[in-house]
């Protein structure tokens, strides 16, 4: 599978691609003055349009995007940029198109070069004025004239949010761009608008054109070009099924995940980021199981400091008002790479220096993780989660750090919270056999199902020639995660599970029987698990 | 001229909103105020211009005021320094 799904769901349409820039060139204008003049007007009719699309931006989609467009404003009333390009009309009689595609030319190349991704980020609005000029001096609304009939999936190397905004309402369907991440403004907007969408793409989506009708199965992840009337039936029917089951689904909001019994769980969410706290209100989250926060360090160019992973944490915590957010402390390293934090190549890096075993050798970048979380924790509730554990010593030095930064700030007397437990994600075996140990030191359990299926089976869950191998049914793991369930209760401890397999009704059964605190699922299944839960007896 | 050495403290040096409130501030005054830098000085009546510094946290830079308001300009973008742009 090429590209990344950033929103569920399938689409069906036809393929607008977002015709990339002609380039102007060098041309001359035998007239500098009345350029200039004209020029001036240009930036009138840009700053109106820019206003109106900035009221619809709040309308349909949120302040956020709003703000976006105030930020095309300043950008257009920026001296510098005004100056330069006056000054190239003026000084060396460029013609007004030339002269707006070379200074922002120069100002694209200069944002793509500053050494930080969010200044990177920001060379795409550049890019979004740039054609918003050039289409306005060529008075070719592109995005008016040539827009297909019917449902539209956008398509391009790179999105911008004028196109977006460009469709009209409803019948912008879904979203497939080539470049871009699970944090790109396509990602982030996709989400928000329920739209299904696919970043990260790459080349395979050149075999698209322009006007071909096409089925996007944002749920495994492939298109189908041309499709026959018989696929597009099938896929309507797939997604009148989705429709109904979310609609349905939204009767379980606000009510227990309790069985018929009685016996109650918490079912919790697994996000990545505060960009994650609107799918987890809206599909009523009990809590997240599982912050990944090892994105936050990922996609940059140095490790984030504390304040800003104190502010990003606070959001987490102060978003879900009061529910417990279980913090696993940076998991870097198997497949998730960071270049800076320079960890080097491994023949197998899924039994290497990754997670807490880096952790525990760079207690720098390892405290100043747990300063942010202790400080952010008197927000809410907050847990704190190692992965990666293999052996009791390994938690027992761990919680040293957490208990050194704990004196640090008592002695700074800087605000912390005194409440924040410690535990373990179960995901390598020995943890698992030894779970009566670790049930001595720690105060929570949390099983990790996808790594620790691939330790218990030796399957690499990346090999696609092995897939059919990977499965955490198998009675082995099963027998270790009971073993790590009815244990922990035993001892008095809580105990819950964050990976794929919780989400699947066979798992849940099954650990509902031994006695499971709570699941942590993506937000997107919570309702569906709530549901199976309910219905148990 | 009035010039000054200021201390970028906010983690994440000079972004798009300690950018957007040096520039909302400067074009308050009718003084110029400059922003020398390494081997740039620009103006803060420039958004793309502050931007385009790379200013990371911990940078010094060097701000100059030059006009009628000059000292009161300063002053005011100062402040935006050292309360660290509210955050």
């Amino acid at each position: 599978m090429a590209g990344k799904i950033v929103q569920e769901g399938i689409a069906i349409g036809r393929l607008q691609w977002v015709k990339t820039q002609e380039t102007i060139g060098i041309k001359h204008t035998g007239d500098p003055e009345r350029a200039v003049a004209s020029f001036e007007t240009l930036l009138e009719t840009a700053a109106f349009e820019i206003a109106a699309l900035e009221a619809k931006a709040r309308d349909t989609i949120g302040e956020e995007e709003a703000q976006i467009f105030q930020a095309h404003q300043m950008i257009l009333q920026d001296p510098v940029f005004i100056d330069s390009v006056r000054s190239a009309i003026l000084e060396e009689c460029f013609a007004v198109d030339s002269a707006v595609e070379k200074v922002f030319d120069e100002t694209i190349a200069m944002f793509e070069n500053i050494d930080d991704p969010y200044l990177k980020q920001r060379a795409l609005d550049i890019k979004d004025i740039k054609r918003r000029l050039l289409n306005i001096w060529a008075k070719s609304d592109d995005e008016e004239e040539v827009l297909l009939a019917g449902p539209v999936i956008l398509i391009a190397d790179e999105i911008t949010p004028s196109d977006t905004l460009g469709i009209p309402d409803g019948r912008l369907v879904g979203m497939l761009m080539k470049t871009g991440g699970e944090t790109s403004h396509t990602a982030i907007l996709a989400q928000s608008l329920g739209i299904p969408a696919m970043v990260g793409c790459g080349n395979a989506l050149d075999a698209l054109g322009h006007g071909d009708e096409i089925v996007l199965d944002a749920l495994s992840g492939q298109w189908l070009i041309n499709p026959s009337h018989d696929t597009i039936t099938l896929y309507r029917e797939k997604q009148d099924l989705l429709q109904k089951e979310k609609e349905e689904l939204k009767q379980y909001v606000g009510l227990p995940s309790m069985t018929r019994s009685g016996q109650k769980i918490e079912i919790a969410a697994n996000i990545a980021g505060p960009e994650d706290l609107k799918a987890l209100l809206e599909n009523d989250a009990e809590g997240v199981g599982l912050f990944r926060t090892e994105f936050i360090y990922m996609n940059r160019t140095e490790a984030p400091a504390e304040e800003e992973q104190y502010e990003i944490y606070k959001q987490v915590l102060e978003g879900m008002s009061g529910k417990t957010i279980i913090f696993r402390t940076m998991d870097i390293g198997g497949d998730k790479e960071v270049a800076y934090l320079d960890m080097g190549e491994e023949a197998n890096p899924f039994l290497g220096y990754r997670a807490i075993r880096y952790c525990l050798e760079e207690p720098e970048i390892f405290k100043t993780q747990i300063r942010a979380i202790l400080r952010a924790a008197v927000h809410g509730k907050a847990k704190i989660m190692f992965p990666m554990i293999a052996s009791v010593e390994e938690f027992v030095k761990a919680k040293s750090f957490v208990d050194e930064v704990r004196s640090d700030l008592a002695k700074a007397q800087i605000v912390y919270s005194h409440d924040v437990p410690l535990g373990i994600m179960v995901e390598i075996p020995s943890a698992a056999i030894l779970v009566e140990d670790f049930a001595e030191h720690v105060d929570f359990f949390s099983i990790g199902t996808n790594d620790l299926t691939q330790y218990t089976l030796a399957v690499d869950r990346q090999n696609s020639k092995i897939a059919s191998l990977y499965d955490y049914m198998h009675p082995a793991v099963l027998a270790l995660i009971e073993r790590v369930v009815t244990t922990a209760k035993r001892k008095g401890k809580w105990v819950g599970m964050c990976g794929n397999a919780a989400a699947d009704t066979r798992m849940i059964e099954k650990l509902i029987l031994w006695g499971i605190d709570e699941i942590s699922v993506a937000p997107g299944r919570i309702l569906k698990s709530r549901k199976f839960v309910r219905n148990l007896s | 001229m009035v010039k000054k050495m200021v201390t970028v403290n906010a983690g994440n040096g000079i972004h798009a909103r300690p950018a957007s409130l040096i520039t909302n501030t400067a074009t308050k005054f009718a003084a110029t105020v400059k922003i020398a830098f390494k081997d740039k000085i620009i103006d803060c009546k420039s958004i793309i211009g502050i931007l385009s510094l790379g200013a990371t946290g911990g940078s010094e830079l060097e701000l100059q005021a030059e006009g009628p308001d000059a000292q009161d300009a300063l002053d005011a973008i100062t402040t935006l320094f050292e309360s660290n742009f509210g955050e």
